[in-house]
C-alpha cells in the first residue's frame, strides 16, 4: 500500500518534471537570440544625411542582437510629425526609440510629460547638458576648443558669429566660442537670422562693413551660402564652420573654409546604440571617445581624420 | 491520513544518514555511482559533439577563407596585370620626348574601371606624365611626399600595396572622395634612349575589396578582416568603429599569426581565428568566430541533454531509492521485532518473517530463540511463583501455639469442672479447624470450607472468651462451592477478636458476609471495635508493616498476597476502618469453580 502511494507520487512528480523541462525547453532552446528593436526616427525630408550616423548604429547593432528600423519625419509636419512618429513606433513594437529631433524642445517636454524618457533618447539635436537622455557632442566645449584653435593660428582678429536660425546646439555653441574668446583681444559679433535674405544681407555687409575678418559659420544654410559668395565678399575673410556634412569637407578640401568642427555622427549613432543595448552607459563611453574633430586643410588627410571625414570605411 | 511533514522528513534523513541505514547507504551510493557514470559519459559525448562541431564551423570558415583568399588574389593579379600590360606593352615602347601613353591609359581605363580609380604615370622628380581618367592635380600635392611614391624608391624592384587611403590628388568636380589602395612600381621611362626612373601608379578600387569582403561578412560566422604585414588594417566591417576608439581588434597579434587555426582570448572572449596569407602582398586574411556564437547552435542540444540527464537522474534517484526499499523493508520490520524484544515484549508471534529467503531464515531463529527464551522465562517465573505461594501457605499454615495452648488450657478447665459437653464439643471444633487447615495438602478450597472452618475457629474464640462477642456468618449459598484459597477469613476473625471486640467493655459483634458482586466474590469481615487509625491502616498491606497494637500484621499483607499469586492483581484483601465505629475487612475473589480454575491453571502452564 505504502508502496503503491510512493509509486503514484513517483509518477506525478515525473510528470510535474517533465512539464517543468517541456516549458525550459520550449522558452530556452530557441537558435535564436532575443534581439532588441530599435527605431531611428530623424527630422527631415530624407536619410541622405544621416548615413554616417546609420552606419555607425549599424555596426553597434552588429555586434548584438538587434534590429534598427530607419525612419524620417519631413520637416513640414513640425514636432507633432515626431511625436506621431515616436509613439507609431513604440505601438509597433520598438523597444527604443532615438529621435534626431529638429524640434527638440518640444519634442523633448512632450516626451518627458509623457513618461517616455526611459524608452525614447535624443541624438545629436539637444541640450548637451541634459546627458541621461541627450546623446551628442559637447557644443558648448566644441566651441571652446573651436574659438581655441582660432586664437592660435592667430589669423582673425574679428569674427561674425553667423546662424541662419536660432537653436539650442548653435546656442550652446555659441556660449562656448565666446567663453574660449573672453580672455583674448579678440572681437566678435553674434548674428542669428531669422530667414535666408537677413542672412544674405548679413554676408553682404561683410564685404562693405570690412569690420570683421572671419566668420563662424554655425549651420548648414550659413555654410552654403557664406562659400558660394565668397568670391564676391572677399577672399581674405577666414571662413569657420561647424559642420558635418561631406560639402563642407569639400569646401574645406577646395580652401573654401579655414577650419571645420566637425561632429562625428558615426560614433554619435554607434554609442547611441550601445547606450540602449548595454545599460545607459553612455556617459562612461562618450567620455573615453572624442565626438568632435577641429580640422584644417594640412590635418585632413592624416591616418585618424581621413577616416572620419570621408565616410567610406565603414 | 498522516500528513507529510518536511521537517520530520529531513530530521528522518539526518537521523538515518548518522546511522548509515542499510537503505541510505545503498540508495546514495548506488545513485552517486549511477550520477558519475552519466554524467562522464554525458560530459564525453557532449564534449566530442560540440568539438565536432565547432571543427566543422571552422572548417568551413577556413574554406570561405580560401574562397575570398583566391578571389582577393584573382582582384590582386589582375590589377598587376593591368601594371605589367601598361609597363611592358606601352611605357618600354614609348619615346616620352614624342609620344604620349594617354590614350592606351585611357583604354586601360575604361576596360577596367569597375575595379580601378585611376592610372597614373609620374616621373622620379614628381610631375605627372599621364593619368587616366585625365585629371587636373590637385593644388598644393607633392607626389613625393605621398607613401607610396616613397616606397617605390625605397625598393624600386617590387610591387607596392599601400594601405587604404583617400585619393586626394586630383580634383574632383563632385564632393565624392575615393578610397583606394594604390598599387605602384618603378618604370624606366625613355628619352630619346635615354632611361629615367618613374613610377606606374595604379589606384585600385578599395570599394571592390570591401565588397568582397561585405559579402562574405554576411554570411558567415563571426567576420573576416584583412590586415597588412605590420598589422594595419585594411579591411574590417567595424574598422571606423575601431579607428575611432569605440572598439578593439587584436590585428598586431594576428599578425603575427602563421597561417592555420588559433584559438585566442581577447576581450574577455574566446574565439577561433584562422589566418590565411595572400601571396605577393603579405596582407593576412584573419576569420573570427567567437566561441560564444559556435555555442549559441548548440542550445537546443543542451536543453535537451539537460532535459534527458535531469529525466533520467530523477528515475535512477527514485529507483535506487525505490529498490533499496523493497531490499531494506524486511530487515528494518526484522530490526522493530528485535526493538520490541529488547523493550521486553516477547510476544514471538509478531516477530516479523518475510523479504527474501535470508531475512526470512533470520526471522525464523530469532523467533524460535524467543519461544524458547519465553518458555524458559515462564518457567522461571512460575518456578518462583510456586516458591512463593509454598512460603507465604507455610507461613499462614502456622497455628499459633498459644491459640492451641489456651484452647487445650480451657478443654482441661472443662473436663476438670465436668463439662463434658462442652469439652467434646469444643475438642470436635479444633479437630474440624485442623482437617481443614490440612485440606489434604490443598490451598485451593470451596468457600464453604472456609467458612466451616472460621465458624470452628469462631466457637472454640467464643468459648474461650466466654461470649463476650457475638458472631454472625451469612454466606451466599451460590457461591457456596465456588473456590478461594484456605485460610484467608480465619486470620481476618482472629484480628477481629484480638484488635477490636476482645478487649471491648460491650458486647462485640462481628460479621461475616460472602456475597457475589459483578461476577466477583466478596468475603467481609466486619467487626464494631475501636477502628483503626488512619496512619496506621495506610501501612497495614505493605510488606512487612508492624502494627503499633498487638501482631506483626504480617497476616494481612500474607493474605493479599497470596490471593494475588493464585489470582490475578485485580483480587486481594482491602480494609477500611472508621474510629469508635469498627473495621471491614473485604476479600476480593473471581467467581470460580475448583474444576475452571483448576482448567485456567492448566492453560497457563
Amino acid at each position: 500500500m505504502k508502496n503503491k502511494k510512493l509509486l503514484i507520487g513517483f509518477f506525478f512528480a515525473l510528470l510535474g518534471l517533465i512539464l517543468v523541462e517541456y516549458y525550459i525547453y520550449i522558452n530556452y532552446s530557441r537558435l535564436t537570440r532575443e534581439t532588441t528593436e530599435i527605431s531611428f526616427v530623424a527630422s527631415g525630408d530624407n536619410l541622405d544625411q544621416w548615413d554616417n550616423m546609420i552606419s555607425g548604429s549599424e555596426a553597434a547593432a552588429s555586434d548584438i542582437d538587434c534590429i534598427i528600423n530607419y525612419v524620417n519625419s519631413p520637416i513640414d509636419a513640425g514636432a507633432e510629425g515626431e511625436i506621431d512618429m515616436i509613439n507609431r513606433q513604440i505601438s509597433e513594437g520598438a523597444d527604443y526609440v532615438i529621435v534626431n529631433s529638429g524640434f527638440y524642445e518640444q519634442v523633448y517636454d512632450y516626451v518627458r510629460a509623457n513618461h517616455m524618457l526611459s524608452t525614447v533618447s535624443f541624438v545629436k539635436n539637444g541640450n548637451s547638458k541634459n546627458e541621461s537622455y541627450n546623446i551628442q557632442a559637447d557644443e558648448f566645449k566644441l566651441g571652446q576648443d573651436f574659438a581655441q584653435y582660432i586664437l592660435e593660428e592667430n589669423e582673425s582678429h574679428s569674427l561674425l558669429f553667423l546662424a541662419s536660425e536660432d537653436s539650442v546646439n548653435t546656442n550652446d555653441a555659441i556660449e562656448g566660442l565666446k567663453d574660449g574668446f573672453k580672455d583674448s583681444e579678440l572681437e566678435y559679433d553674434v548674428q542669428i537670422c531669422s530667414n535666408s535674405s537677413e542672412l544674405l544681407k548679413n554676408i553682404y555687409n561683410l564685404k562693405y562693413s570690412s569690420k570683421h575678418d572671419g566668420v563662424v559659420a554655425l549651420d548648414s544654410e550659413t555654410i552654403d551660402l557664406l562659400v558660394s559668395k565668397k568670391n564676391y565678399i572677399s577672399e581674405d575673410i577666414a571662413i569657420y564652420a561647424i559642420d558635418n556634412r561631406q560639402e563642407s569637407v569639400y569646401y574645406l578640401d577646395s580652401s573654401a573654409l579655414r577650419a571645420l568642427a566637425y561632429e562625428d555622427d558615426y560614433a554619435l549613432g554607434y554609442i547611441t546604440v550601445k547606450h540602449f543595448l548595454e545599460g545607459k552607459s553612455l556617459t562612461r563611453i562618450a567620455r573615453g571617445v572624442p565626438l568632435y574633430y577641429i580640422v584644417d586643410r594640412k590635418t585632413m588627410y592624416s591616418e585618424q581624420l581621413e577616416k572620419v571625414l570621408f565616410p567610406f570605411v565603414k | 491520513m498522516k500528513k507529510f511533514n518536511l521537517i520530520n522528513y529531513i530530521k528522518n534523513i539526518k537521523r538515518a544518514s548518522k546511522r548509515r541505514s542499510i537503505q541510505l547507504i545503498i540508495s546514495l551510493s548506488f545513485t552517486i555511482v549511477s550520477i558519475l557514470s552519466m554524467t562522464f559519459m554525458a560530459l564525453a559525448f557532449y564534449t566530442n559533439y560540440i568539438n565536432t562541431a565547432k571543427q566543422t564551423a571552422i572548417d568551413y570558415n577556413e574554406k570561405v577563407i580560401d574562397q575570398i583568399s583566391w578571389n582577393l588574389n584573382s582582384y590582386l593579379r589582375n590589377m598587376m596585370g593591368i601594371s605589367n600590360s601598361m609597363y611592358y606593352n606601352v611605357i618600354k615602347n614609348l619615346d616620352l620626348t614624342s609620344d604620349t601613353m594617354t590614350k592606351e591609359m585611357d583604354l586601360l581605363y575604361e576596360a577596367n574601371k569597375d575595379n580601378l580609380i585611376s592610372i597614373a604615370c609620374i616621373s622620379q622628380d614628381g610631375a605627372l606624365i599621364s593619368a587616366a581618367p585625365i585629371a587636373t592635380r590637385k593644388a598644393g600635392v607633392d607626389f613625393t611626399k605621398q607613401e607610396w611614391f616613397m616606397n617605390t624608391e625605397e625598393r624600386i624592384e617590387n610591387f607596392h600595396f599601400s594601405s587604404p587611403h583617400v585619393q586626394n590628388m586630383f580634383d574632383s568636380s563632385n564632393y565624392r572622395y575615393y578610397w583606394v589602395v594604390s598599387l605602384s612600381r618603378s618604370v624606366e621611362l625613355n628619352y630619346m634612349g635615354h632611361t629615367r626612373r618613374g613610377i606606374l601608379l595604379v589606384d585600385m578600387n578599395y570599394s571592390a575589396i570591401e565588397q568582397m569582403f561585405s559579402n562574405v561578412n554576411e554570411q558567415s560566422k563571426g567576420y573576416v578582416y584583412l590586415i597588412d604585414s605590420n598589422g594595419e588594417i585594411i579591411f574590417h566591417p567595424r574598422q571606423k568603429a575601431i579607428y575611432a576608439g569605440l572598439a578593439k581588434e587584436n590585428n598586431i597579434k594576428a599578425a603575427s599569426y602563421d597561417e592555420g587555426n588559433y584559438v585566442e582570448r581577447f576581450n574577455g572572449q574566446q574565439r577561433a581565428v584562422v589566418v590565411k596569407t595572400v601571396g605577393y602582398t603579405g596582407w593576412k586574411i584573419v576569420s573570427v568566430v567567437p566561441m560564444e556564437d559556435l555555442a549559441v547552435e548548440y542550445n537546443q542540444l543542451r536543453v535537451f541533454m539537460l532535459i534527458i540527464i535531469t529525466v533520467t537522474l530523477f528515475l535512477i534517484t527514485f529507483g535506487n531509492f525505490f529498490i533499496s526499499k523493497i531490499v531494506t523493508d524486511p530487515i528494518r520490520r526484522l530490526e522493530n521485532s528485535l526493538n520490541d524484544i529488547e523493550g521486553g515484549r516477547f510476544d514471538a508471534d509478531n516477530i516479523y518473517i518475510g523479504g527474501s529467503h535470508e531475512i526470512r531464515h533470520l526471522g525464523r531463529t530469532i523467533k524460535s530463540l524467543v519461544v524458547q527464551m519465553r518458555n524458559l522465562m515462564d518457567e522461571r517465573v512460575a518456578e518462583q511463583k510456586d516458591k512463593r505461594k509454598s512460603e507465604l501457605n507455610a507461613l499462614q499454615a502456622q497455628i499459633n501455639p498459644h491459640f492451641l495452648y489456651n484452647t487445650l488450657d480451657s478443654v482441661v478447665w472443662m473436663i476438670e469442672a465436668q463439662k463434658y459437653p462442652e469439652a467434646i464439643s469444643m475438642i470436635t471444633s479444633l479437630a474440624s479447624l485442623f482437617r481443614i487447615s490440612l485440606s489434604k495438602g490443598n490451598n485451593i478450597i470451596t468457600i464453604k470450607d472456609e467458612i466451616t472452618h472460621a465458624k470452628n475457629y469462631l466457637a472454640i474464640q467464643k468459648i474461650r472468651y466466654k461470649n463476650k462477642f457475638e458472631a454472625n456468618i451469612k454466606v451466599d449459598p451460590e457461591i457456596e462451592n465456588c473456590i478461594t484459597i484456605k485460610l484467608i477469613i480465619q486470620p481476618l476473625i482472629e484480628n477481629a477478636i484480638y484488635h477490636a471486640v476482645g478487649d471491648l467493655d460491650d458486647e462485640g459483634i462481628i460479621d461475616v458476609e460472602a456475597y457475589q458482586k459483578d461476577g466477583d466474590i466478596y468475603i467481609e469481615v466486619r467487626d464494631n471495635g475501636m477502628g483503626i487509625p488512619p496512619e496506621v491502616l495506610e501501612n497495614l498491606l505493605t510488606e512487612k508493616s508492624a502494627s503499633k497494637g498487638k501482631g506483626s500484621g504480617i497476616g494481612l499483607w500474607n493474605i493479599n498476597q497470596r490471593i494475588n499469586l493464585y489470582f490475578k492483581e485485580d483480587y486481594g484483601l482491602s480494609i477500611t476502618s472508621e474510629l469508635d465505629e469498627g473495621t471491614t475487612a473485604t476479600i476480593r475473589l473471581p467467581k470460580l469453580t475448583y474444576e475452571e480454575y483448576m482448567k485456567g491453571v492448566e492453560n497457563e502452564k
